[in-house]
């Protein structure tokens, strides 16, 4: 047994745990709207009543009651588990749709099936030839042809234009990502420092624990970096198996390479240490992830960079077209005999041949349509240029047919394998909110329980007032 | 997806998220409707947009094929027509000739024979020269204005060239007719010979044996008329094979493009039905009882 006046410092702990309660549940109710809030809760231990807490237990004096509540802490209710879960989700989930939006701006670029795409355009070009190819000498089937023949050239240098301002703003988003990935990395280890001096001092780091795993989710958002929770609450970040984050250190990253499509062949674009220029980071997952994997180089395999390989697929048409198109057209002859003609050609030898294809012939005179030592009417070779349409080998289909089946079974998988991901990063949101989210009913019951807790110390309080009164002013009276 | 702990908020982003999914698939099916398109962008259907690309390059070269089909029956009927009357000429020509083997025929008689023969030869030249479209169908790739100079009748088609028409994948179809075949050349062609006639009935010898040489005459038009007709009988099958071609192309090509009316309305019609029911859950939960509702 205690003192006499033991039983009030227990009802008073029974009323301070109330409080903490009644606080606690009144904070979860506040912040039941606030985005990356976790739930809380009070962690209170009973005390052992003063005979059983010594070394030295003296017989008799074991029995009695326990000295009430002790608050230990105020715990927040979150899942290491499941925001890590959250973190890879997102990394994945970002770099997927990502990806496959930019598919879908280049699909749409791309404007096939239809009849104003390339594969259109080509094919009135060809039918311009065999319209040729019946009147040799009429000037306006050649008027026709050559319309034909810029609009097929235009058509490619658009298309490759409209490839290569996709990648310029791809490129700059990338940038504006870097930027914020640096800034959120200077947030974390700043966070991390007061993670630490908090904890040092014992002191409850609830708050900044959410503020940490808000940034880190950004984090992943952009990069898909991965995240260690170290045991002393601080945020560890690695990017390409080096920290970007670690306590309060943090290692800022950059973009390098060149800033437009036909120089990024020679020097692609990377993401670098800012303290270790050259050498690049391997980054898999979020959204610069993605960019980097979209703006990446060529390759002859055709499973490089989204756009550098659309970029190729038009340079490719344009050169391909060039070829096939003078080789016949060389091997006839003008209305006048002329051989060796050329129909189509380049502006420019450095430039793009998607964006320098351009037309030679500007009037029926200089267009090759006859065979050579036939009559000045014969249009057989002007009909030999049309048929190229329908052999295996044209253009239409080595190239442009090729090109355009490729992106949509790309496109198809980047989509599919989105949804999927996006499934997998729902389940992975539900799952965290389910865990961390305030939930008002049950705050509710927690705050009644609390007040009620209040009310019935307050009652012990005054039993033993009473219980105090009578022993005072109504003993040996 | 099975919650250990459900939460107005999980409630509501649980929701959203189906809200949102069912948005893409009304405005999918929307813009399917509309449009009448089951490919709207090529990712839809890899294959199919393969497929629709090479359905329509086929379309489009099919349809060249018919005009070039109804080109060469231009050429064709015109040098058919050309041939006909010709031959006709000829047959007069040969009527005219057996009169003038007759011993007993007057020289006026003989003289207005002559003339009519004369006037035949100018008629034949205008045959020859006989143009569709500006081309001569007789001269082949020659520019030339005249097929036949008047005085040498020297024929001006180039030697071994042909006019041809692409009516089908590798078919091609010769449209031209061989006027050096048909009206010989030179010396030897008929221009020559109607000359020679001329004179056989104006000098009274050897007028028989000329008929030999207007029979075999007739035999050459005749047999190039009949390789015009065989052209022609070229071109109609070619045509008729390209209305079959374009007919099966293009209901080739709305399997492929077109989406099943039918369908897309139902699925239309029942993702509407979905977004109202999953859109009345949502007011329902945004107005769900919370326990202070009933607390004093």
């Amino acid at each position: 047994m205690g003192s006499t006046f033991g039983g009030m410092q227990i009802a008073v702990t029974g009323m301070s745990a109330a409080r903490a309660g009644i606080e606690t549940a009144g904070n979860n109710i506040a912040n039941s709207g606030t985005d990356g809030y976790t739930r809380q809760r009070v962690n209170s231990t009973a005390n052992a009543n003063l005979a059983s807490m010594g070394k030295m237990t003296l017989p008799g004096q074991s029995a009695g009651a326990g000295q009430g509540v002790n608050v230990v802490s105020v715990q927040r209710l979150g899942n290491e588990m499941l925001e890590s879960r959250l973190r890879s989700a997102t990394g994945e989930n970002s770099y997927t749709s990502t990806v496959s939006t930019a598919y879908g701006t280049l699909e749409a670029s791309l404007n096939e099936p239809s009849n104003t795409g390339l594969s259109s355009s080509l094919q009135s070009y060809w039918s311009s030839w065999q319209d040729l190819a019946n009147t040799p000498d009429s000037a306006p089937a050649a008027s026709a042809l050559i319309a034909k023949g810029s609009s097929l050239a235009t058509g490619i240098s658009s298309g490759y234009t409209g490839v290569s301002n996709q990648w310029d703003t791809l490129n700059t988003q990338t940038k504006d990502w870097t930027t914020q990935l640096n800034t959120y990395a200077d947030q974390l280890g700043a966070v991390n420092t007061q993670i630490n001096n908090v904890t040092l001092a014992g002191g409850s780091a609830n708050e900044l624990l959410d503020s940490r795993d808000k940034i880190a989710i950004s984090i992943a958002d952009l990069s898909g970096a991965s995240t260690k929770i170290l045991p002393n609450g601080t945020a560890e970040v690695s990017l390409g198996g080096n920290a970007l984050v670690s306590g309060g250190t943090v290692n800022h990253v950059q973009l390098s390479g060149a800033n437009s499509i036909g120089g990024a062949a020679a020097n692609p674009v990377s993401l670098e240490w800012v303290n270790q220029p050259g050498t690049s980071i391997s980054v898999n997952g979020g959204k610069i992830g993605a960019g980097l994997s979209i703006l990446g180089p060529a390759n002859t395999t055709g499973t490089g960079g989204a756009l550098a390989q659309a970029a190729k697929a038009y340079n490719d048409l344009a050169t391909e077209l060039a070829t096939q198109v003078n080789t016949i057209s060389e091997s006839g002859q003008t209305a006048s005999g002329a051989t060796g003609q050329d129909f189509f050609g380049f502006s420019s030898a450095t430039a793009p041949a998607a964006l320098s294809l351009k037309v030679i012939p500007t009037s029926v005179s200089e267009i090759a349509a006859g065979a050579v030592g036939s009559g000045p009417l014969d249009g057989s070779n002007a009909l030999k240029i049309g048929q190229i349409a329908s052999q295996a080998s044209s253009p239409d289909q080595k190239v442009w047919g090729a090109f355009v089946s490729d992106v949509a079974g790309t496109a198809q998988t980047a989509n599919t394998h989105a949804a999927t991901v996006e499934v997998a990063h729902q389940n992975a949101v539900a799952a965290e909110l389910s865990n961390s989210s305030v939930d008002l009913t049950e705050e509710n019951v927690n705050l009644l329980a609390s007040q009620d807790q209040f009310k019935a110390a307050a009652k012990v309080l005054t039993a033993i007032d009473d219980m105090l009164n009578t022993l005072i002013t109504k003993t040996g009276v | 997806m099975s919650f250990g702990r459900i939460t107005a908020q999980t409630s509501l982003q649980a929701n959203l998220r189906i809200q949102s999914m069912q948005a893409e698939t009304l405005a999918t099916l929307q813009e399917q409707s509309s449009s009448q398109k089951r490919i709207l962008k090529p990712s839809d259907d890899p294959a199919g947009t393969a497929k629709a690309i090479s359905i329509r390059a086929a379309l489009a070269q099919n349809d060249q094929y018919s005009r070039n089909a109804n080109d060469a029956q231009g050429w064709l009927t015109t040098a058919d027509s050309a041939l006909t009357q010709s031959t006709q000429l000829l047959q007069r020509v040969r009527d005219l000739t057996v009169q003038g083997a007759n011993g007993t025929i007057s020289t006026d008689a003989k003289a207005a024979i002559v003339t009519e023969i004369g006037q035949i030869k100018s008629q034949m030249l205008a045959q020859a020269d006989t143009k569709y479209l500006g081309r001569s169908v007789f001269a082949g790739t020659s520019s030339a204005t005249s097929v036949y100079d008047a005085t040498t009748y020297a024929f001006s088609g180039v030697p071994g060239d042909s006019v041809t028409r692409l009516v089908g994948q590798n078919q091609k179809v010769q449209v031209d007719a061989n006027g050096a075949a048909a009206f010989g050349q030179g010396p030897t062609s008929v221009f020559a010979e109607l000359d020679s006639i001329s004179a056989s009935i104006s000098s009274g010898t050897g007028v028989a044996a000329q008929l030999g040489v207007i029979d075999s005459r007739i035999q050459s038009v005749l047999q190039v008329q009949a390789q015009v007709g065989s052209s022609e009988a070229a071109v109609t099958s070619a045509q008729s094979t390209q209305m079959t071609n374009k007919t099966n192309l293009t209901a080739d090509q709305s399997a492929v493009e077109d989406v099943d009316f039918a369908s897309t309305y139902m699925q239309l019609q029942s993702a509407q039905n979905v977004q109202t029911a999953s859109l009345a859950v949502l007011a329902k939960l945004a107005k769900s009882p919370q326990l202070q509702d009933y607390l004093p």
